[in-house]
């Protein structure tokens, strides 16, 4: 006897299903429940819908330095950070630059660098850009494999990953990892340190 | 939302066969911030879901905060729904989740208080009298909390192992292992009570 399809089983699980549970009031809890909520960073992000370039990196970069608010760790070259980390396989460096501004408002220049030579493209994904695939893609680097990208972010927490050729979703091994229940899905954190 | 409000009728409900899931396009829709999308999601799943919880918590009020409470992570956590992902087992890990947090909360809380009354079913209809959606529905409450949440999810909302162990974070074996003790439970009481 197959033990989870016999007919009493099949009976008592109808049963289940036929108890009555609609609730027209719940859906109109729920839609006004949401309706209060201040709208969210992946609702009104004005985050670039095309990839960073590098000129756009740097021009960041060069900003950040002029302003002050890089400092040395800030300011090392990637290719050299990625090359002393790296590792067999992959690896991603984020690195957190302290400042010392007192422009709390402005972002904080950030860079991520990963190591995968087998990876023909890296996008990254946060809650930054609304974990979007398409929005923002590492760019290759001068050694093969290497991959980086510096982003302007806010200070504070923030939980992010790599995805290598639009597949494969991987955290940082060097990072902390946030693992939500709800959610099901080890990303890493970032924590950017306030101005 | 108003637009999508004017749906909710206090018809007579049908019951739910939890067969197909919901459009793709719609939860990518809701990520992408399209309110009425998000109300869609609501409209399609809640009653899947009110029922699950039911079944889970059985109180009324705690399966429909906790539909609730659901249902506003899915819309503060959207951005952290892949594209490529299906909803539907995503949906539901939320949901098996929160109902493990009430009843945590209100195992908590039922252990702070050493006398009280008995909860009302304790003094329901004699034995012989109940019909067999009463019987079912106790005979399932007297599941161990893991075994029912498998059997509710396998067998009453259709869905497929592999999504339950996204649900549920356990481990396929174990899931079949979980529904193969149920069925054998409530195989047995249900042929006694008969």
């Amino acid at each position: 006897m197959d033990v989870e399809h016999d007919e009493l089983i099949e009976r008592a699980a109808a049963s289940l299903r036929s108890r009555r549970v609609l609730n027209p009031r719940l859906v109109m809890r729920i839609l006004a429940a949401v309706e209060g909520r201040p709208r969210r960073w992946w609702r009104s992000a004005t985050w670039p819908s095309t990839p960073f370039s590098l000129t756009a990196t740097a021009t960041l970069a060069a900003a950040g330095l002029l302003l002050g608010f890089i400092t040395r760790e800030a300011t090392q070259s990637p290719v050299r950070d990625v090359a002393a980390a790296a590792q067999p396989g992959a690896l991603a460096i984020p690195m957190l630059p302290t400042t010392r501004s007192p422009a709390e408002a402005l972002p904080v220049p950030v860079q991520f660098t990963l190591r995968d030579v087998r990876a023909s493209q890296v996008a990254l994904v946060g809650d930054f850009n609304g974990w979007s695939q398409t929005a923002t893609f590492l760019e290759p680097g001068a050694e093969l494999g290497t991959w980086s990208l510096t982003v302007p972010l806010s200070a504070g927490r923030h939980v992010y990953a790599f995805v290598v050729d639009g597949r494969t979703w991987m955290t940082d091994p060097r990072a902390q990892k946030a693992r939500d229940l709800d959610f099901g899905r080890e990303n890493s954190v970032l924590i950017v340190q306030a101005p | 939302m108003p637009g999508l409000l004017w749906a909710i009728q206090p018809a007579e409900p049908a019951p739910v066969r939890p067969s197909t899931d919901i459009d793709p396009a719609v939860p990518l829709r809701a990520r992408g911030g399209d309110e009425e999308a998000f109300a869609e999601l609501v409209e399609f799943f809640h009653v899947r879901c009110l029922r699950y919880a039911r079944y889970m918590l059985a109180d009324e009020e705690d399966a429909e905060d906790a539909v609730q409470d659901t249902f506003v992570r899915v819309y503060d956590h959207l951005g952290q729904f892949r594209p490529d992902a299906r909803f539907e087992p995503w949906l539901f890990r939320i949901l098996a989740n929160r109902c493990r947090t009430v009843r945590e909360r209100r195992r908590r809380r039922e252990s702070l208080v050493i006398t009280g009354e008995l909860p009302a079913v304790a003094a329901d209809a004699p034995e012989a009298s109940r019909d067999l959606m009463e019987e079912v529905e106790a005979e399932l409450e007297a599941l161990p909390t893991e075994q029912r949440e498998a059997f509710l999810l396998r067998h009453v909302e259709d869905l497929s192992y592999e999504d339950m162990a996204v649900i549920t974070g356990v481990r396929l074996s174990a899931l079949r292992m979980r529904v193969k003790r149920a069925c054998d439970t409530l195989r047995t009481r249900l042929q006694q009570e008969m």
